[in-house]
């Protein structure tokens, strides 16, 4: 009895506490992208006030991944989806988990000048739009606007992380123009495994004699879609290309088989220069596991085996 | 016996809890009172903005933003005192007069200016506030290449309307 009476009141104080506690945080609303670097974009918005998760895990390939039951529960318990679109998940593969989850699903990519990519006859836009960092203010804006109409009590907060996350990434652009510099323009070759490099050869002028384009053996996309792939005349091409701009060093990817890139590296005697990340960011704990860390990685190891030597 | 045992217990866990609530509450910092301001005559004031750069329109603005389109903001206290969408000239002085919002006493004035995003050299905005032909605060405020410049200047104003740069 006694000893009832002095513990009954600590458990009451403790359940009460408990159940206070429970009250003060309601269930954080999800959010569910498709690609890391979507994800880590919604991250860097939403703060510790949604719970952001992303289907692809570090080093997948979105051009030909294949959603699993897991990946079908997941976005069963989200409350926004977002895609990047533009075709970069094969199939539409983001859409149709949406659609089938009977969920929102916003494409971040919209409102953004797509590159042309011609290829077969046909014109296919190129998916690859976050390696220009204006096109990145685009999808962090469209990300913002969605954020708010999921939750308009945290609307002052997206905002305000927003406008911090912008200017860093203006940042990161004259930082990146900064270290491109180094690299005389006659060595801003840049050979990788396939089409993602577009945006960021257009921004950062590498390839001048591909009208400031990529130059891979494979296509914009490693799956079926017009215009991907590898084909032998793709093959041969590069191998010129690499040949007649005298190419300083050529680069795989960390998302696509090394296996091309150390045939063609190979066949002209050039370096490899290092393993880039094009269509996922670096695992957690990695240098590249955030959007900026990615591109801060990528243009660190394009200048190093690019530039002069002293 | 057991049940004053029992009281007893429950006076020294009620009245541990009562004297640690106080104690708390009473290491919290007393609040402030609210200073009352008086407003400075904004007539005796001009303010002069001189970015060494072209302005251009940031591409990097939160869309929606009311502020979005401005290439050079200038605030006090959260009220805008100027603000112009269209790019300015590099070297090319623009004067604010009135500068509303000013106080006697403490006041900060907060400048952004957005130079071109490709911006291949450091930038700088000089700001001069002015009171009669007085210079009161002369600062220049400088930016990284492609970075903003975005920087506040604090400065306080006496009862008479004469103004010192307070130090960082």
């Amino acid at each position: 009895m006694f000893r009832l009476l002095v513990l009954l009141p600590l458990a009451i104080l403790w359940s009460s506490s408990a159940l206070a506690a429970r009250d003060e945080a309601p269930r954080k609303q999800v959010v569910v992208a498709s690609t890391t670097q979507i994800a880590d974009f919604a991250r860097q918005i939403a703060g510790d006030r949604l719970t952001v998760s992303s289907i692809l895990a570090p080093g997948a390939d979105p051009h030909t991944y294949q959603p699993t039951p897991d990946d079908v529960q997941i976005v069963l318990g989200a409350d926004l989806c977002l895609e990047n679109g533009l075709h970069l998940e094969g199939k539409n593969w983001m859409a149709a988990l949406a659609r089938d989850a009977g969920k929102k699903l916003v494409t971040v990519t919209r409102g953004l000048p797509p590159l042309a990519i011609r290829s077969s006859g046909q014109s296919v836009p190129d998916p690859h739009a976050w390696f220009s960092l204006t096109n990145a203010a685009i999808y962090v804006n469209n990300i913002i606007l969605a954020l708010e109409r999921l939750d308009p009590s945290g609307a002052p907060g997206y905002r305000d992380r927003g406008r911090l996350y912008l200017q860093q990434l203006r940042v990161l652009d004259a930082w990146i123009r900064e270290q491109v510099n180094r690299i005389p323009p006659e060595r801003r070759i840049l050979v990788t495994t396939h089409d993602a490099f577009n945006y960021f050869c257009r921004e950062y002028r590498f390839n001048p004699e591909n009208d400031y384009l990529s130059i891979a053996p494979v296509g914009w996309s490693t799956g079926s879609e017009v215009g991907a792939g590898m084909t032998p005349e793709r093959h041969r091409q590069v191998v010129d290309s690499i040949r007649r701009a005298r190419a300083q060093a050529i680069f795989v990817e960390t998302t696509i088989n090394p296996k091309q890139i150390r045939e063609i590296a190979r066949e002209t005697g050039v370096k490899i220069g290092g393993e880039l990340y094009s269509d996922s960011m670096g695992t957690a704990g990695s240098a590249a596991e955030t959007y900026i860390g990615m591109m801060r990685e990528n243009v660190l190891l394009i200048v190093q085996a690019l530039q002069p030597r002293p | 016996m057991r049940f004053a045992l029992v009281a007893a217990i429950w006076l020294i866990l009620v009245g541990g809890l009562s004297l640690y609530t106080y104690q708390r509450e009473r290491r919290l910092p007393p609040q402030m009172e609210a200073v009352v301001s008086r407003d400075a005559p904004g007539e005796a004031y001009t303010l002069e903005i001189t970015p060494s750069f072209a302005t251009a329109a940031d591409p990097f603005a939160l869309q929606g933003d009311p502020l979005a389109g401005a290439t050079i903001v200038v605030r006090t206290a959260g009220r805008v005192l100027y603000r112009s969408d269209k790019p300015q000239q590099a070297g090319v002085t623009v004067s604010v007069h009135p500068v509303a919002g000013l106080v006697a006493g403490r006041n900060e004035i907060f400048l952004r200016a957005v130079p071109p995003f490709t911006a291949p050299l450091d930038h700088a905005v000089r700001v001069r506030l002015l009171q009669g032909g007085r210079v009161l605060l002369d600062e220049t405020l400088w930016g990284e290449k492609g970075a903003n410049v975005a920087s506040s200047i604090p400065f306080t104003l006496t009862e008479a309307g004469e103004g010192g740069h307070e130090q960082h």
